[in-house]
């Protein structure tokens, strides 16, 4: 996630840290990432629907999918028979959920090359207590039959923002079931992809930039594939996007609009949509839509076994800019991209393997940097009662400034990280104690 | 006390729950277009925990209880647990429909947004795997009526059998579900998973329903497949008592009468 | 007709017995099965063959025979395999009337003939002639904080009947393959009916 800087918007981009986090290990504060407000709806289990939350199992995905109702069913409008009038403090808590996301204790080690040109870097080794830095506020539901809606409103104390990450609508089985399914608003256009970007980890470790000097300090742990890969893009206000941010295809949030179906049957999903694009974030200075398309095979017929196997096309239309020394000049910034999942009993393999491009570079820029990136990711993960356990392993490749010693262009970087995070699996509270439900042992 | 003709009104009421009614007068014939009606909807709605071929092994079945019971349903092979027939006996039509329509807490989400005649032909489609269906024909027992309504000693009657029938001993001294047997990790279910004994002070999360005459169809049925056994012996002629032990065990969380 | 062939077959301690108790119905009060399977789940006993011999004279009719034979099979099986040893098992409810413990003999074999008892021979492919004859109920009784008979063979239709002579309350939990045959709760000596409804093997 790019941070907006007035200061840093013209300052170089320059790597201090490069051989980055080599073990993050997490012990989180108890944190299930499910909405406890859809386990409260239909009085279920958070592991009807998730893997490991915020990780969906079948069941979970065809739910999201389905516009927050149960698959092969349009219950929305069991909801909506209420009249507004008769909506009880009960029904806005079947609706609501909170989340408090943080480390209690967490460590990483990392190699810090500071000040950049120095030969060997020193190891950080730091361990730290927390205090949850992360609230979330989730209202999501149906409103009535087949019109879902979701939106998380976060305070971030380690961003030090607060505002609204994500908010849409949906419209659902339009034309006949799961025909064409619709979403609108700041949405994520990866959730029903087979690698969904924002579901790859427990425990939200967060990139670490310096906003003045534009400095990465610590990489992300969003999978590398679907990481901006590029150093020296900026966004269309000129602030640097941190070659771990999550964007195009995988972006967190982007404005815009999608049409979603499978027209025949659970084997085969479509997925077309037009975005905002250019990292923008409410507002859009419409110098051009970004479109994309995604197809989705299925395979969930046979003894405790699933897979899928997806496919995009991100297609940007000057969604991001370049410093040509003059000024800065809009690019057209693509991404394709394949994953593919499997699942048996309780253990999951997912991969994704992108490849990005940028068109329309000046020739004045072009010595910088690459035009073409690629990403691979891999996360395998296993619930060990009361534990998940989730190990990622990804890479970049793409460019480096020039300008920065010792690096290549076209260096690798790899990131391994194991998580652990609590199992959302408790039993459902008494009706006294139901906000707590699902926070954890 | 009620009349003769009120008590099996009252008894058929039970058995068949709120949905009856309506339920029976959508109810297709079981033919080749219900079970491909009831097949459809089976593989958007059910074939994710059920499995496609109704063994009870669909792609998310093993997250719910993970190594703990309970498994999806085996609509093959498997007894059932929700009945108002005896232990040991399959359940009846009007029994499947109130499952499908309440759910199961926890585990199983209520589906009432399949219309009655949707969840009519999933009925017929998943009973179509058991030849035991075509074979048996499950008839529900007849369920005593309620007395006017708990009394003081009558709960006091119902706590000394609970004690006396050895409810404490699964389901502990408080009916908080920790009861010996289940604290060593003894019970088991018919797929040889750990069971938990039912929190009895917590009825939001009973599987056949929280009012009193489900109670009593919980005690006199047992859940087949679990250790939960069948008391219809025991009580068999001294309805009195049974209701003692339902009032007791209602007034664990307070809702006696219920 | 002499004697037929001498055929060794081997029987699985857990193998599929036709419309027997599949194991000798070993109880201890309230959760048979329960401990049970403990029983069983030590494992020496699931993995154990136990190679017999049996000897039989088969009358007038031969087993190939068209019509349904309605000879009698007479024979022995004998067990010629090492000791089996005992099972104890811990008793964790009623100790005041069950005892502490109790043993738990999966295989009963007499100690001079090494012939097995309880053995069910099942012969396949053969549709025995259907009777009209009253059957008498199957009676299961829990004597003793144990089955009698631990095993029985029933016929498809036959009640069986379950009682309880002890002065204590026990549970009679008995599965047919994953689905219960019948899990009834019994007070102090008392008796309940359920009709043998399917073949197979009950435990
Ligand atoms: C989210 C998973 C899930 C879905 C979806 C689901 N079930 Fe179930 N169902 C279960 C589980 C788990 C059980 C076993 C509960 C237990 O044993 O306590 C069960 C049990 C049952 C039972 C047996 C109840 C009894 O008396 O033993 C029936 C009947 C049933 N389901 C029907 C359906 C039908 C019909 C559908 C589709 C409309 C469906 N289920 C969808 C999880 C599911
Ligand atoms: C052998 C152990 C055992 C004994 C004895 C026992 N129960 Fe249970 N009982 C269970 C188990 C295990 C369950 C949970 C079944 C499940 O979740 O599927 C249960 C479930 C229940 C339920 C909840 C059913 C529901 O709707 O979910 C009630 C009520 C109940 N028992 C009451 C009693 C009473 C009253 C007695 C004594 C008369 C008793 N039980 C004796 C093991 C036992």
């Amino acid at each position: 996630m790019s941070r907006p800087s007035a200061a840093a918007a013209i300052a170089p981009l320059v790597m201090t840290v490069f051989a980055l986090v080599s073990g993050t290990y997490a012990v989180s504060v108890p944190s299930a990432e499910a909405i406890p407000a859809f386990a409260r709806k239909y009085t279920m289990n958070c592991a009807v629907c998730h893997t490991a939350p915020p990780r969906l199992n079948t069941f979970g995905e065809r739910f999201l999918e389905n516009g927050y109702q149960l698959p092969g069913t349009e219950d929305g409008g069991i909801t909506a028979k209420k009249h507004l009038g008769d909506l009880s403090l009960d029904d806005f808590a079947n609706h609501t959920g909170g989340r408090l996301r943080g480390n209690m204790l967490r460590s990483h080690n990392f190699k810090r090359q500071s000040p950049p040109a120095a030969e060997a870097g020193t190891v950080h080794n730091n361990s730290e207590l927390g205090f949850p830095e992360i609230f979330s506020l989730f209202t999501a539901g149906s409103l009535t039959k087949n019109i879902g809606f979701f939106t998380e409103l976060e305070s971030n104390m380690e961003e030090s923002s607060t505002g609204i990450e994500r908010a849409f609508v949906t419209f659902n089985n339009l034309g006949g079931t799961n025909v064409a399914n619709i979403r609108i608003g700041r949405m994520d256009p990866s959730a029903t992809f087979s690698f969904s970007t924002l579901r790859q980890q427990l425990e939200l470790v967060g990139e670490s930039m310096n906003t003045s000097t534009d400095t990465v300090q610590r990489a992300g742990l969003f999978p590398l594939a679907a990481s901006a890969k590029f150093y020296g893009l900026r966004n269309r206000s000129g602030t640097a996007i941190s070659p771990y941010a999550p964007s195009l295809y995988n972006a967190v949030a982007e404005t815009g609009i999608e049409v979603r179906g499978r027209p025949f049957g659970d084997w085969f999903m479509y997925q077309v949509g037009m975005l905002n694009g250019a990292n923008e974030t409410f507002g859009d200075s419409n110098k051009g839509k970004d479109f994309y398309g995604a197809v989705r095979f299925d395979y969930a017929r046979s003894a405790n076994f699933s897979a899928s196997l997806s496919a995009f096309a991100y297609l940007g239309n000057s969604n991001a800019t370049v410093l040509t020394g003059a000024g800065q000049a809009d690019v057209n910034w693509h991404r394709y991209g394949m994953a593919a999942h499997v699942r048996y009993k309780m253990f999951d393999l997912y991969g994704m393997y992108t490849l990005d491009r940028i068109a329309h570079v000046p020739t004045a820029a072009l010595a910088n940097f690459d035009t073409s990136a690629s990403g691979l990711s891999v996360a395998c993960d296993r619930p060990y009662a009361p534990l998940t356990a989730i190990r990622q392993h990804g890479y970049r490749r793409g460019s480096q400034p020039a300008h920065v010693p010792k690096l290549r262009r076209g260096s690798d970087q790899t990131i391994r990280a194991v998580q652990c995070g609590p199992v959302c699996s408790k039993r459902l509270q008494p009706p006294t104690s139901r906000r707590r439900q699902c926070s954890g042992p | 006390m009620m009349h003769a003709k009120h008590l099996k009104y009252a008894a058929l009421l039970i058995v068949t729950g709120l949905c009856a009614s309506t339920a029976q007068a959508v109810k297709p014939a079981t033919n080749r277009d219900t079970l491909m009606e009831g097949r459809r909807i089976y593989e958007q709605a059910c074939a994710w925990c059920h499995g496609i071929g109704g063994e009870g092994d669909g792609p998310a079945g093993w997250f719910i209880g993970r190594y703990t019971s309970p498994r999806p349903r085996n609509f093959v092979n498997d007894g059932y647990k929700l009945r108002s027939t005896a232990s040991g006996e399959l359940p009846t039509d009007q029994n499947l429909f109130r499952v499908i329509t309440q759910g199961i807490p926890g585990v199983m989400p209520a589906y009432r947004s399949l219309n009655e005649r949707e969840r009519w032909q999933v009925i017929a489609y998943l009973k179509s795997w058991n030849s035991a269906f075509e074979e048996e024909t499950p008839a529900p027992l007849t369920f005593p009526s309620a007395p006017p309504g708990p009394t003081e000693a009558g709960i006091q009657h119902g706590r000394h059998l609970y004690v006396k029938l050895d409810c404490r001993v699964c389901h502990g001294d408080n009916g908080e579900g920790d009861g010996p047997e289940a604290t060593a990790g003894h019970l088991r279910d018919a797929d040889n998973l750990r069971i938990r004994a039912t929190n009895l002070t917590d009825p939001s999360a009973w599987k056949n329903g929280a009012s009193s005459h489900d109670l009593l169809r919980t005690l006199m049925t047992g859940l087949d497949g679990t250790p939960m056994p069948s008391y219809a012996n025991e009580f068999d002629g001294q309805e009195e008592a049974l209701w003692d032990l339902v009032w007791y065990i209602q007034s664990l969380s307070g809702q006696q009468g219920r | 007709m002499g004697l037929g062939l001498v055929h060794p077959i081997i029987i699985r301690a857990t193998g599929k017995i036709t419309h027997g108790y599949e194991h000798p119905l070993h109880h201890v009060p309230t959760f048979a099965r329960t401990f049970y399977r403990l029983g069983e789940g030590t494992g020496f006993m699931k993995a154990l063959l136990i190679l017999a011999t049996v000897l039989f004279a088969v009358h007038d009719a031969s087993l190939s025979h068209a019509e349904p034979p309605t000879g009698t099979l007479v024979g022995r099986i004998l067990y010629v395999g090492p000791a089996i040893p005992e099972q104890v098992i811990e008793v964790t409810r009623d100790t005041a009337f069950c005892g502490a413990q109790t043993t738990h003999r999966a295989v009963a074999i007499h100690s001079i003939t090494r012939g097995l008892e309880g053995a069910v021979v099942s012969i396949d492919g053969i549709a025995l002639p259907a009777s009209d004859a009253a059957m008498p109920p199957l009676v299961l009784t829990n004597i003793h904080c144990a089955f009698a008979p631990r095993i029985a063979v029933g016929i498809v239709g036959q009640q069986v009947e379950i009682r309880n002579d002890d002065p204590i309350m026990h549970n009679t939990h008995i599965s047919m393959g994953p689905r219960t045959f019948v899990n009834v709760g019994f007070p102090q000596a008392d008796r309940s009916g359920n009709p043998l409804s399917s073949l197979g093997a009950t435990r």
